[in-house]
């Protein structure tokens, strides 16, 4: 009983790590044959910690419906319809005076996400901001702002169009092999696995806007995989500029900016997305 | 003891028992011979003597039981130093790699991570030829299994894989292998555990949840909890007396501390009712299934299973007290009220208990 329970378990061992390489063997056979180029604006270092000497980076990307000071409903291309799209029950009307009972139970699901790299979702957002600033000089004109907040929103706009992630999502799906042929361009859009969740935006909580009656939206809280693996080959350049980084503490940004003091990026990076979404370095280059 | 008879016994549990049924005979034959109720002639005295002199010699040599209250004690000790540095030496494993791993390349990751475990299991065969009572085996069986689950985890990061909770499912695998092969506990213990939130999280993804959010619906564990609770009913474990306790006690726990959570967190069911609702419908399941499972215990002999029982029970109990009466009731006559209902279910259990000696006189 012994020697095979030796042999079973050393045989569990094996297969789950056969199983997880032929994954990834899997993955990267069929690798789009266009890689995309990132910098590190949308590819940051992450921390590790001194107790830990892996290197990865992490994915910075903006969601379209939080800008400035203030996070509003999920971005408008992510209606009712998507959300049943990626698998949501939305039988029940919004107006139902059950219904906010109902989605309260809704919980985060899988899906898959389209990133835009320094397209036009980017200048959009971008002039959202701008949008966004002259709402609150109005704001300030009139005095319900401060002139402070209104500073501190320009500061924060400027340094976010100069050195913020220029990836931005654009859309959401159920089937990347369906989403892949709508963005056929893999060196500018990324299909990524992300976690969604659904919002009932009830009539008394709307930021902006005129009032509407009670309604649904989707966000996509994360990337299921935001911190990609450097390995030994890649990472001298990395390792240099953690080095200079450690004498100026980096602030935390929200929208992934430069540390201050960086106003271009150092580096870029080559990525590839293969069969299963999973993602790979394929180069780090020096840029400066 | 014959040879016959000891070779019946099992495991060192089995042979345990049997040192502490003679110890409590020698006991109790002392106390009768003293008291002048039994007599032994001076032959039959010699022959007792003799032949549990020879048994616990041979149950010692064979099995490594205690035979005395000193070495019990040790015994329990050890036990304790063991579980301890099992854990130390399985967290040193996981902080050494992470301290190394950034330093080597990825062939040499890989190498390292599957050849760990691998190590640790073959380290448990050979510490278990060398002692009879496996203590060094269960630290290297808490060492192969962190290995393992380091094994698995980095690989993932290695190779940006989206997580899932079939890792669960190899980690379940590989720690049941092994308690199952060697008899350990500890061992069964972290199999149990990882079954279940493998079970748990698949119960979220069937409803096309993402796993992680498992932990969000108490109900989740419910099935899971009931599956495990099954487990010894579908498989015999002749060979393995103790097992089953493990997996009675760990499901029902499941059960019931969902059920618990429910019945003060409404708002985290999958029912589409109103929260306070939600809380009515687990507060009664609550009490339904802990006194269900006080009389599963008493019933079937399952003294772990009677006490998880009862100590739900009086949870449960002791919360509707503090919803009911802690906001206005002085704080004196909450304590005194909760005090006098300890008592009334002690006076009801020993009424209880003294109708169950008579029925049995």
């Amino acid at each position: 009983m012994k020697s095979q329970g030796i042999l079973a378990g050393g045989a569990v061992v094996l297969i789950t790590n056969i199983v997880i390489l032929a994954g990834v063997v899997y993955n990267r056979s069929g690798a789009t044959p266009t890689a995309i180029t990132l910098t590190e604006r949308e590819m940051t270092i992450a921390s590790s910690g001194e107790e830990n000497t892996g290197r990865a980076l992490r994915v910075q990307w903006q969601q379209p419906h939080i800008r400035g000071l203030e996070q509003r409903e999920g971005p408008e291309w992510f209606d009712q319809a998507k959300l049943e799209a990626v698998g949501y029950d939305c039988h029940v009307s919004p107006t139902d005076p059950n219904a906010e009972q109902f989605y309260q139970k809704a919980l985060p699901r899988k899906a898959y996400m389209v990133l835009e790299y320094d397209g036009a979702a980017w200048v959009t957002w971008l002039k959202e901001w701008e949008h966004d600033l002259d709402w609150t000089a109005d704001r300030v004109r009139r005095g319900k702002r401060s002139e402070e907040s209104l500073n501190k929103e320009k500061e924060l706009s400027e340094r976010v169009k100069q050195t913020a992630s220029r990836l931005v999502a654009v859309d959401i799906g159920w089937d990347p092999a369906q989403l892949r042929r709508q963005y056929p361009d893999p060196a500018q859009f990324i299909i990524a696995p992300a976690l969604v969740e659904l919002q009932y935006i009830r009539t008394d909580a709307q930021k902006s806007g005129p009032r509407r009656a009670p309604f649904l939206r989707g966000v996509v809280s994360e990337l299921l995989v935001d911190e990609i693996h450097v390995s030994l080959e890649h990472r001298a350049i990395l390792d240099q500029i953690q080095r200079e980084d450690k004498q100026k503490p980096r602030q935390w940004s929200r929208f992934g900016q430069l540390p201050e003091g960086v106003d271009q990026p150092r580096y870029g990076v080559t990525l590839r997305y293969g069969k299963r979404q999973e993602p790979w370095i394929v180069t780090v280059e020096k840029l400066l | 003891m014959s040879e016959t008879s000891i070779a019946s016994l099992r495991n060192r549990d089995a042979a345990q028992q049997r040192t502490d049924q003679i110890g409590a005979f020698q006991e109790e034959l002392s106390r009768l011979q003293s008291e002048g109720i039994l007599a032994l002639s001076e032959e039959q005295q010699q022959r007792v003597t003799h032949y549990h002199r020879s048994t616990l010699q041979e149950l010692a040599t064979r099995f490594d039981v205690d035979t005395t209250t000193t070495q019990k004690q040790m015994s329990l000790g050890m036990r304790i130093i063991s579980l301890l540095g099992a854990l130390a030496l399985a967290a040193s494993a996981f902080f050494f790699f992470y301290r190394i791993w950034g330093l080597i390349s990825t062939p040499a990751q890989i190498v390292i991570l599957i050849a760990s475990p691998i190590l640790g299991v073959l380290g448990m065969k050979y510490a278990r030829k060398r002692e009879q009572t496996p203590y060094f085996t269960a630290v290297l069986a808490l060492v192969a299994f962190a290995a393992f689950v380091l094994n698995v985890h980095v690989l993932g990061g290695i190779y940006n894989i989206t997580p899932s909770q079939n890792a669960f499912l190899a980690w379940a695998a590989f720690a049941l292998i092994l308690a199952y092969a060697y008899e350990l506990k500890l061992l069964l213990v972290a199999g149990i555990v990882s079954l279940l939130i493998f079970l748990s999280a698949s119960m979220g993804t069937w409803r096309g949840v993402y796993w992680l959010s498992f932990g969000l619906r108490p109900e989740d564990f419910i099935p899971a909890g009931l599956l495990l609770c099954l487990v010894p009913a579908a498989i015999p474990h002749r060979r393995y007396p103790d097992f089953p306790g493990y997996y009675r006690l760990f499901g029902l726990l499941t059960v019931l501390l969902a059920m618990l959570i429910l019945s003060h967190w409404g708002k985290g069911s999958y029912l589409i009712l109103s929260p306070k609702n939600v809380e009515t419908v687990y507060q009664l399941l609550g009490f339904l299934v802990a006194g269900l499972t006080i009389w599963a215990g008493v019933h079937w002999g399952w003294h772990g299973v009677t006490n998880l029982g009862s100590t739900f029970f009086v949870i449960q109990l002791y919360t509707k007290f503090y919803d009911w009466w802690w906001e206005w009731m002085p704080k004196y006559l909450f304590f005194l009220t909760v005090g006098l209902v300890a008592v009334l279910l002690l006076l009801i259990f020993q009424r209880l208990r003294l109708q169950t000696k008579e029925a049995a006189v």
